[in-house]
């Protein structure tokens, strides 16, 4: 499953994060990269792969609710 | 490899932004899903109606190449390990709307493999050291050089 929408990191335990994406929640691996609790990933085949920062991870947010 | 294997195992990961964003509509995406869990490939027609962006820019490249068929290896090719990345510092189509940080993680990085731990690769490429996902490559080891798309190490070249 991959996922290339940001999602916010609400939990994580033992490199496995709970990520909101809003209208849901998944989890996912967390042990590829450093990240913590309140930043916005990307998630792609169950792995997070990428932090991104808070303001682009809305912007592409908009983007989604706006065009879809 | 089949090049429908080789361009799908690129263009995946960016399906789910492409349903999203109303571009790909949920039927396919489900059929798509079930090919890449599965580890078959689907045929022209479906990849050309999944992803005619890509499409539409491999048509370009292919007339460049004075290919008359754009479903050719080197053409696919030369989209994924060249062009692709222009195609997004240009802002072509979809790309003008994303930021900075979404634009990088959609381009290809050619990086080297620095440890190889089960289906993890450590690499490198522009200073940067990261972990990626290994779900296509066999026999890789310290020191090759794999491309990078969306957190998966996708080809050794």
């Amino acid at each position: 499953m991959c996922l290339a929408i940001p999602g916010r990191i609400e939990l994580i335990e033992d490199n496995m994060a709970v990520i909101d994406y809003g209208i849901e929640k998944r989890t996912a691996d967390s042990s590829l990269v450093n990240v913590g609790v309140g930043d916005y990933v990307i998630v792609n085949a169950g792995f997070i792969i990428e932090k991104i920062p808070e303001k682009d991870a809305k912007q592409a947010l908009d983007l989604i609710k706006n065009e879809s | 490899m089949k090049v429908e294997e080789y361009f799908f195992r690129y263009a995946y990961p960016c399906s789910e932004m492409l349903v999203k964003l109303g571009k790909l509509n949920k039927e396919t995406k489900r059929l798509l899903d079930s090919e890449f869990e599965s580890n078959t490939t689907p045929t022209k027609l479906e990849l050309e109606e999944a992803f005619p962006a890509a499409f539409r820019r491999i048509k370009l490249i292919a007339k460049k190449m004075n290919k008359q068929d754009y479903w050719d290896e080197y053409v696919i090719k030369k989209y994924f390990r060249e062009e692709h990345n222009n195609f997004i510092d240009a802002n072509d189509g979809t790309y003008a709307k994303l930021p900075q940080s979404l634009k990088n993680i959609c381009k290809v990085y050619v990086a080297e493999v620095m440890d190889v731990k089960d289906n993890i690769l450590v690499v490198k490429y522009d200073h940067t050291e990261r972990s990626v996902i290994n779900k296509f490559l066999n026999d890789v080891k310290k020191g090759d050089k794999v491309t990078i798309h969306f957190g998966f190490a996708v080809e050794k070249i």
